[in-house]
């Protein structure tokens, strides 16, 4: 007796067709979540990098500036105590700003990574029709 | 520290500024466009696919879809015909039946009629026979002649005992 | 410290100016032919299955691809060169200087000066030639209290100021402080001999892994800061 029905992989039913296609399609739309959940965590590594020497810079920019104005204007040590604390207060504010992007960032990375990119799904972004 | 040395500051400037517009002109004018091209080429082969699957898929559901209208239409059309079909053959039949009781009534009705003519002429015929026989019994026997009417209201009374 | 002397290898003299070609310009010069040698090999043949080249191209570009659409939106695109310029410079100037006999050009304040600074006058440009005067508006915050924002202007601007110097002492320190580093740690394996040298060499070992990664995220970082400044440029608030 010979099998004459052809073997079920050869020609696939419509079902078949039907599921693998919807997987492509929700592999494209997971791949881009997944493009933005790599982003938070790259810019979560490279902001802290920034915080210890934003204090710096900006306390050295306030007090060249200081420095610079006491020798012109011959008030040593005013200009140099103010701009260095508003060099100092410029950087702590900075170094919070980074803080707050941060927060931002581990949230993307951490928690409420799924629920985020779960969220985001169905609302069409307006700048994720590049790729 | 060599770094704070500002004697090889304007050679460093320089060659910074140079291999800048170096690599610049390198990554603008041949990895960029090319690299951009590459990937866009792939993106719309790779969405072209997937836009073409998803239409032949598509075609697919409407064609099964047709096929399913056409079937239930000519399955609904089948019935209808036969409806129409078996009501007019049930109408002819119903007609023919109207037509032959008709004619069968018709044909039995004047064969009644007939009998019953046929029995009345011969009853009659049969009176005409009894009161001529009377008569002629009557005067015969009698001598006498009878009235007609007399004889055929005896017939008909010795007739009807009879019966 | 020997590893970032300045060497001149050959003379050059222009206006007065002592443009020699040096050890830090032979570096910059490796940074571009490997670009280029990298682009041109990966872009020969395109194919749709990349090869090993093309693959390392294409991560590359979109790496910078969606950094800058990612902070300056679509329209920032046309920025992508220079930031993706300016990301290959660094990582390169960073990791050429961590092969043997290598020399980190970004180890010097001067490069990673006129790098910040020359974004910083960019954005600069950019934010008063599509804003102009308006551009102002990036020192005072949205919804400051009129109380505050004399105070908050003035620390806004000192910001807007500080930006370059933070820019260019971050990846100067980081690169200089690694390679000391390193260095002073491969003076301990010769110093402490085959008996404990071990030690040291293990230690080296991981902090040149480390410093692979730093490398890698301070071009990071550099390229992202540029996008964050052009943003304030391109799109003010």
């Amino acid at each position: 007796m010979t099998d004459r029905e052809p073997p079920a992989q050869s020609t696939p039913s419509l079902e078949d067709v039907a599921a693998r296609l919807e997987a492509v399609q929700a592999r494209e739309a997971k791949e881009n979540a997944g493009a933005e959940r790599r982003k938070g965590k790259a810019e979560g590594i490279g902001i802290g990098m920034r915080i210890g020497i934003e204090l710096l810079a900006s306390v050295l920019v306030g007090g060249g500036l200081g420095v610079f104005l006491d020798d012109k204007l011959e008030t040593s040590p005013i200009f140099l105590l103010a701009m260095v604390s508003l060099g100092f207060t410029a950087g702590v504010m900075n170094v919070l700003r980074i803080t707050k992007r941060m927060d931002v960032a581990n949230r993307i990375v951490h928690g409420d990574a799924a629920k985020d990119a779960k969220t985001r799904q169905p609302a069409p972004s307006a700048d994720d029709d590049g790729e | 520290m060599p770094q704070f040395d500002p004697s090889s500051f304007p050679s460093q400037i320089f060659w910074l500024v140079v291999s800048f517009i170096a690599l610049y002109l390198v990554v603008s004018r041949l990895a960029v466009p090319r690299v951009a091209e590459v990937l866009e080429q792939r993106h719309r082969l790779v969405q072209d696919d997937i836009d073409r699957a998803a239409s032949f898929k598509a075609e697919t559901d409407q064609a099964i879809a047709a096929y399913e209208q056409a079937m239930a239409d000519a399955r609904a059309q089948a019935q209808e015909q036969i409806r129409i079909v078996t009501n007019e053959a049930k109408a002819i039949a119903e007609k023919r039946t109207a037509e032959v009781t008709k004619a069968v009534n018709d044909q039995t009705a004047q064969a009644e009629a007939r009998i019953a003519k046929a029995r009345q002429d011969a009853l009659d015929g049969l009176m005409q026979v009894a009161a001529d026989n009377a008569k002629a019994v009557v005067a015969k026997l009698a001598n006498l002649t009878p009235d007609d009417a007399a004889v055929q209201s005896a017939v008909a009374g010795a007739l009807k005992e009879t019966r | 410290m020997e590893q970032f002397e300045i060497k001149p290898l050959f003379d050059l003299h222009i206006a007065g100016y002592d443009l020699s070609y040096t050890n830090s310009a032979l570096f910059m010069t490796f940074a571009v032919i490997a670009s280029a040698l990298l682009f041109w090999s990966a872009t020969r043949n395109r194919t749709m299955v990349p090869s090993r080249w093309q693959s390392i191209a294409e991560v590359l570009y979109e790496f910078n691809a969606t950094m800058v659409k990612d902070n300056i939106g679509k329209q920032g695109l046309k920025y992508l060169p220079f930031v993706f310029t300016l990301f290959l410079f660094v990582l390169l100037g960073n990791v050429l200087g961590l092969m043997p006999y290598g020399f980190t050009i970004t180890s010097h304040i001067v490069v990673t000066a006129t790098l910040a600074v020359a974004i910083w006058v960019g954005a600069t440009v950019i934010g008063f030639s599509r804003h102009g005067f308006h551009y102002f508006s990036l020192l005072l915050p949205k919804g400051t209290p009129p109380a505050v924002a004399p105070f908050l202007v003035l620390i806004e601007t000192m910001s807007y100021f500080i930006r370059p110097v933070s820019l260019s002492l971050r990846l100067f320190a980081n690169m200089m402080a690694g390679h000391v580093l390193l260095k002073v740690l491969a003076g301990f394996i010769i110093s402490l001999g085959l008996l404990f040298g071990w030690i040291p060499l293990i230690a080296v070992f991981g902090i040149t892994l480390l410093e692979i990664m730093v490398a890698l995220i301070q071009a990071y970082v550099f390229a992202l800061l540029t996008c964050i400044y052009l943003n304030d440029a391109v799109n003010l608030h």
